[in-house]
């Protein structure tokens, strides 16, 4: 299993996140996890190292993973939609404000921060772009005398670069990176929209989409045709369908559900790789029902 | 030489040879087997990590002479110093009285007659008193609600003392008794116990053939009560008569606040995982603890409610190497060592020398090495390596108490000759910045050159330490030793008894690899040639102005004080006088002190917690004046 860990300090030192992003790669890792840090960044590649991890500068270039756990400094020194695009180019699934990841049998549970207190658990299949809560759980303590052995150590000693599998493509940030303040306040969920370029984020103007119900169903369907959920002959239905329902673009998203099954040739009891990263039905066991979110739905929608 | 040769008892004569040689056998067998396993516990105590600082043990015979000859230190709890003290001495005169019996049986000299004979049978016979008396002591200690009672460690061993020592005694006087009450010599009266045992064993019809029989009886009871003795010395609370005076020897030549050179081997880190990772000394310190409970009566966690006893740590180590488990092992509870306040009333209170809190810093450095740290902890460690202090303030607000006063700051590289370190507490706690501004005021009053660093200062590391951060500590301590250099400070005057104690007596430990990775912001030494500053408290820099007369104290008139001795300075560093050098300045008439305590006996001051009804008491049980408030 091949885990990695993006950390970045502040400068002085590294925020929970980060630190919590490396211990979780250590665990998960199984003893190969790798961190990457900024090529200038001294104390976060310290950090790792004294942390049991072993470090590569960030080239903007990644191979093949099966987790990135990023931390909360590193994604506010590259931006949401880097990560964003880690997971696109990985055919991945991208989740903020994360507290915790665990290996399942065909993937990663992952629990978020819902905000306000609430809690929702996310099961994913394939690579996983998680970028860690600074309420994470608090990481087993690195002590400074181990950083020290770790800056000694590496006195005379040059990083070498994460080796790069074959499909990996060059990637970099496409947009400014938004400003601190906006991605400590924005919700897991306005911020994957957001990296992913499907909804509106005041704190995103270069990346904005604007447009109306259609436009953002369109946008979304590509998305979905892109990863590999949705046939593309089914992209003209579904965009029929979306455009003749409600301008709202949640109820837009509701209507073209049915449409993508369909295309993929399953029948609406099934559920698809991309109903499996929704949140929990009504359908749910009680424990289940009780973690997940706000519904982003409004009832009189989901009726509808 | 002696007098009549006739003035004397025949050795051995009512044993049989059997018996006798039996006794032989097992008495060597029994010292055998103790040394063997002293060999092997001493074996043990070598496992421990050794040291890569130089060691600082020099023989402190002087300590041994004043704890073993004159008790000085046990005798601070005067019940159980004086019973030791009886059971101690009684002890060694049985055993130089039964070594002289040997002498006479089994060599060529002949000595044990006539005056002698008598002299040293009353000798005998009063170190037999004394030790029973000691032992009587105790077991009164052990029953009677006696003042220091509460602090007992009730274990069966330490009976298991007691009563063989107390077997041993009695059984000797018995045989004593016998063996004179088969015949009744006249002058067998100098042996006083012996001769009136003789007189009741008469009185009950005991005498000739039956008195020597029992004589035999109570002789082989007496000889295999001595062999067990022998056997068990190694043994629990029995192995503290050979190692106490030998930890108390040993112990290191340091303030009681001071914390040892910690220098690990390359291979591994600082602190305490499993118990060999404790150096020698330690668990040779932890065989040596008595048991006798002082450091848990003076602790003020442990007075507070705190679950830490300090003597439970400590067995709790010498239970570690029982087990000798080789994995890492919490044979000290998390809660139990978080509560300690290092403030080394332990260190201090200990008859024999055990540095307690050494050891309980050890094992917090262990804890955090192995990323156990609490978060509470762990927040002021981050906050020390970012902000360098860990109230997680911005340094550069470490002069915002001095709004209005004239505070000259140092210019980057200028030479001081008198620095004024203010510490964190000075610069961002509210009592210590009153305490800042006062002696602002009087040095620029006094019109003395100084100068303080502002927003170069930076936190001593001493939290870090204490709390078992030693790479951080080490990583502070560079970079300030740096600054200092750079300033080429020459005194460093201070209010803050952790910023004393720190930069006193453990900067001095830093090597050349800790400047080295002191950091890139750290300023480098561009001038060599420059020692260590000395390091005055500002108690002793007021004293020093008081005595000179170029500062009055008549402020302090009429008010009743109450001196509270901080534990890194009384205790902890032994300055004491010029606190009340001070305080003792100007008109004294209608002065008052609620707590004069002579020197070296500084102390604690605490009020006892969810009974703020009972008024303030200091450690020694004296009931403070009514008028008395928390110093």
């Amino acid at each position: 299993m091949r885990v990695l860990a993006l950390i970045a300090s502040d400068g002085n030192r590294l925020p929970r996140g980060d630190r919590a992003a490396a211990a979780l790669a250590l665990a998960v890792g199984e003893g190969s996890a790798t961190a990457l840090h900024l090529p200038d960044d001294l104390e976060a590649a310290v950090y790792a190292r004294a942390a049991g991890l072993a470090t590569a500068p960030w080239a903007g270039r990644l191979a093949a993973f099966d987790a990135l756990l990023a931390g909360p400094g590193a994604v506010d020194r590259l931006g949401d939609v880097a990560v964003g695009g880690l997971a696109e180019e990985a055919c991945g699934s991208l989740a903020f404000d994360v507290l915790s990841a665990t290996r399942s049998t065909d993937g990663w549970l992952v629990e978020a921060d819902a905000g306000r207190g609430a809690r929702v658990e996310i099961a994913v299949t394939g690579p996983l772009v998680a970028v860690l809560s600074n309420d994470a759980p608090r990481p087993p303590y690195v002590s400074h005398w181990r950083r020290r052995a770790a800056r000694i150590h590496d006195r005379g000693r040059s990083d070498a670069a994460v080796p790069h599998g074959d499909g990996a493509a060059a990637w970099g940030p496409i947009v400014a990176r938004p400003p601190r303040q906006a991605s400590e306040t924005a919700t897991a969920e306005s911020r994957t929209n957001a990296a992913f370029g499907i909804a509106e984020s005041p704190s995103l103007d270069s990346a904005v989409v604007t447009g109306t119900a259609a436009e953002c169903a369109r946008i979304l369907l590509r998305y979905l045709i892109d990863q590999g959920f949705v046939a593309s002959a089914a992209t003209m239905e579904a965009t029929a369908e979306s455009t003749a329902a409600d301008t709202n673009p949640l109820a837009a998203r509701s209507a073209a559900a049915p449409a993508a099954a369909r295309a993929v040739g399953a029948s609406p009891g099934e559920l698809t790789a991309a109903q499996a990263r929704a949140p929990r039905t009504s359908g749910d066991t009680p424990s289940r029902r009780g973690r997940r979110p706000r519904p982003l739905v409004p009832a009189s929608a989901e009726r509808q | 030489m002696f007098g009549d040769e006739g003035v004397t008892r025949e050795i051995m004569g009512n044993v049989p040879g059997w018996l006798a040689a039996a006794f032989y056998a097992t008495a060597l067998a029994a010292l055998g087997w103790a040394a063997w396993l002293f060999w092997r516990r001493l074996a043990l105590h070598r496992s421990g990590r050794q040291s890569c600082a130089p060691p600082d043990r020099r023989p402190q015979w002087t300590s041994l002479w004043g704890y073993l000859a004159l008790h000085c230190q046990l005798r601070r709890d005067p019940w159980a110093g004086w019973a030791h003290l009886l059971a101690f001495y009684g002890l060694v005169i049985l055993f130089i009285g039964t070594c002289l019996v040997f002498l006479e049986h089994d060599t060529p000299l002949h000595f044990y007659y006539g005056r002698f004979y008598q002299i040293a049978s009353l000798v005998i016979d009063l170190g037999g008193v004394a030790m029973l008396a000691g032992l009587a002591m105790f077991a009164c200690r052990r029953t009677l609600p006696i003042a220091g009672a509460e602090r007992i460690y009730r274990h069966w061993h330490v009976v298991a003392l007691l009563a063989l020592l107390g077997a041993i005694g009695v059984t000797g006087f018995f045989v004593e008794a016998a063996r004179i009450a088969v015949d009744m010599p006249e002058f067998e009266k100098f042996s006083a116990v012996g001769y009136s045992g003789a007189g009741l064993l008469r009185a009950l019809g005991v005498a000739g053939q039956q008195a020597a029989a029992w004589h035999r009886v109570a002789w082989g009871l007496h000889a295999g009560l001595c062999v067990a003795f022998f056997a068990l010395l190694p043994w629990k609370f029995f192995a503290h008569m050979a190692l106490a005076p030998v930890s108390l020897v040993l112990r290191r030549r340091r303030p009681v606040a001071a914390l040892a050179a910690v220098e690990p081997p390359p291979e591994s880190g600082p602190g305490v995982v499993r118990w060999s990772n404790f150096s020698p000394l330690d668990l040779l310190q932890s065989d040596a603890c008595t048991t006798c409970g002082r450091c848990n009566a003076v602790c003020p966690a442990s007075a507070a409610g705190r679950p830490l006893r300090p003597r439970d740590v400590v067995l709790s180590i010498r239970d570690a190497i029982d087990r000798n488990g080789a994995g890492p092992s919490r044979f000290v509870a998390d809660d139990v060592l978080w509560s300690c306040t290092t403030c080394g009333a332990c260190n201090h209170a200990c008859p024999v020398g055990i540095d307690v809190y050494d050891k309980i810093v050890d094992l917090r450095r262990g804890r955090v090495e192995t990323g156990a740290a609490p978060a509470a902890a762990e927040d002021a460690f981050e906050s020390i390596a970012a902000e360098f202090n860990p109230y997680g303030r911005a340094n550069a607000d470490r002069l915002a108490w001095a709004q209005g006063l004239d505070v000259p700051v140092a210019a980057p590289g200028e030479p001081i000759e008198l620095l004024y370190w203010i510490g964190c507490s000075g610069a961002f706690s509210p009592e210590g910045q009153a305490v800042a501004r006062a002696m602002i005021k009087i040095l620029n009053r006094l019109g003395v050159d100084y100068r303080v660093l502002g927003a170069a200062e930076r936190c001593t590391g001493d939290p870090a330490r204490r709390m078992g951060e030693e790479g951080l500590f080490r990583q502070c301590a560079a970079r300030n030793m740096a600054t200092l250099r750079e300033h080429r400070v020459q005194r460093l005057l201070t209010h803050c008894p952790h910023c004393f104690n720190a930069v006193a007596n453990e900067y001095g430990d830093l090597r050349e690899s800790d400047s080295a990775i002191a950091g890139d912001d750290a300023p480098r030494d561009p001038r060599p040639g420059w020692s260590p500053p000395a390091v005055i408290h500002h108690t002793e820099f007021l004293a020093a102005e008081v005595a000179a007369g170029r500062l009055g104290a008549a402020g302090l008139a009429d008010q009743t004080l109450t001196i509270h001795d901080p534990c890194y300075l009384g205790r902890g560093n032994g300055r004491i006088a010029a606190p009340r050098s001070v305080a003792s300045a100007g008109p004294t008439a209608s002065r008052t002190f609620a707590t004069p305590r002579p020197a070296r006996q500084a102390r604690q001051w605490w009020r006892p917690p969810a009974r703020s009804a009972r008024p303030c008491w200091t450690e020694r049980g004296k009931r403070a004046p009514a008028t008395v408030r928390r110093g």
